[in-house]
């Protein structure tokens, strides 16, 4: 047996299984991708003093405003990114901080004490996977 | 016809050169930017055992390397993913080959994409979501191209020494 031969070995049934292997992996990815679209989008958690005063949606763009006795915010949702586009704090570092978009990141706020993280199952899990 | 004496050793070799196998892919990077990712030439060994001496021997071949392995050089999720993986593909390749419409590489090519999907169930059992199920597509793939080469090598090495009749047990 020579190794120029050796396409000719494989069946009929060979590539049979070959395309429905290919499809079922297909389908479980497409199933996923349909299921996950509408369940686990990510959120974004605003805290205030360890207390978590609103819930918002990060695929939707948005403007909230954070006023109380510390000071205001204005936290931005654009095109997937969270933002801090206003503050009246006094370095301004939460304004100089670039968006973030993925599960787990933050911004924060120290002099408002305000802290804003993402949750949910957006990119970054193979990260945590990986060893 | 073979005794038992010889079964056993031809057993205890085969472990022993699966085992090897595993190590040395354990040892050389991996070709595609996943972690973890090997070609599998072990599985050369088990669907070699099951065609050249017989499907309980390749059983015994899969789990001893699965669990010996796991005790030399892995972890515990290392173990899980690949007992979860070659119980997966062992079977799903004992009835490929009881439905006896394929050839040796096309039983290694679903071996091998079944042994993906096991990894990738035990992984996803381990971080607990779903999150893992958009990458079966790309591991299906993979475990296609994977499984056409070891199963071609093992065809090759097939076509040598069935001659060699007092391996089989029957």
């Amino acid at each position: 047996m020579f190794a120029y031969d050796i396409m000719f070995l494989m069946k009929r049934a060979d590539y049979t299984l070959g395309a429905v292997m290919l499809m079922l992996g297909f389908l479980i990815t497409f199933i996923y991708g349909k299921m996950s679209g509408k369940e686990t989008a990510s959120k974004v958690f605003v805290y205030v003093d360890t207390k978590c005063v609103s819930v918002l949606d990060l695929s939707q763009d948005f403007e909230y405003a954070v006023s109380n006795e510390y000071g205001n915010n204005t936290v931005e949702i654009k095109s997937g990114k969270v933002y801090i586009k206003d503050s009246d704090c006094k370095g301004n570092d939460c304004v100089k901080m670039s968006g973030i978009s993925k599960s787990g990141e933050s911004i924060c706020c120290l002099p408002h004490r305000l802290y804003i993280v993402i949750e949910g199952d957006s990119e970054g899990t193979v990260d945590t996977v990986a060893y | 016809m073979s005794t038992k004496i010889q079964k056993i050793s031809v057993i205890g070799g085969l472990t022993a050169l699966a085992m090897i196998f595993s190590y040395v892919e354990f040892l050389v990077p991996s070709l595609i930017p996943v972690p973890g990712a090997k070609i599998g030439f072990s599985n050369i060994v088990i669907l070699l055992a099951m065609f050249a001496i017989g499907c309980g021997e390749a059983f015994i071949i899969g789990i001893l390397k699965v669990f010996l392995t796991a005790l030399l050089f892995g972890n515990l999720l290392s173990f899980f993913m690949s007992l979860s993986g070659f119980l997966l593909s062992f079977f799903f390749m004992l009835y490929l080959k009881k439905w006896g419409k394929n050839s040796i590489p096309g039983i290694s090519l679903g071996g091998g994409v079944f042994h993906n999907f096991g990894q990738l169930l035990a992984a996803s059992v381990y971080i607990g979501n779903l999150s893992l199920a958009k990458w079966s597509f790309i591991f299906s793939i993979y475990g296609i191209i994977t499984g056409l080469i070891t199963g071609f090598i093992c065809k090759m090495i097939y076509e040598r020494i069935k001659k060699y009749d007092w391996l089989s047990s029957r």
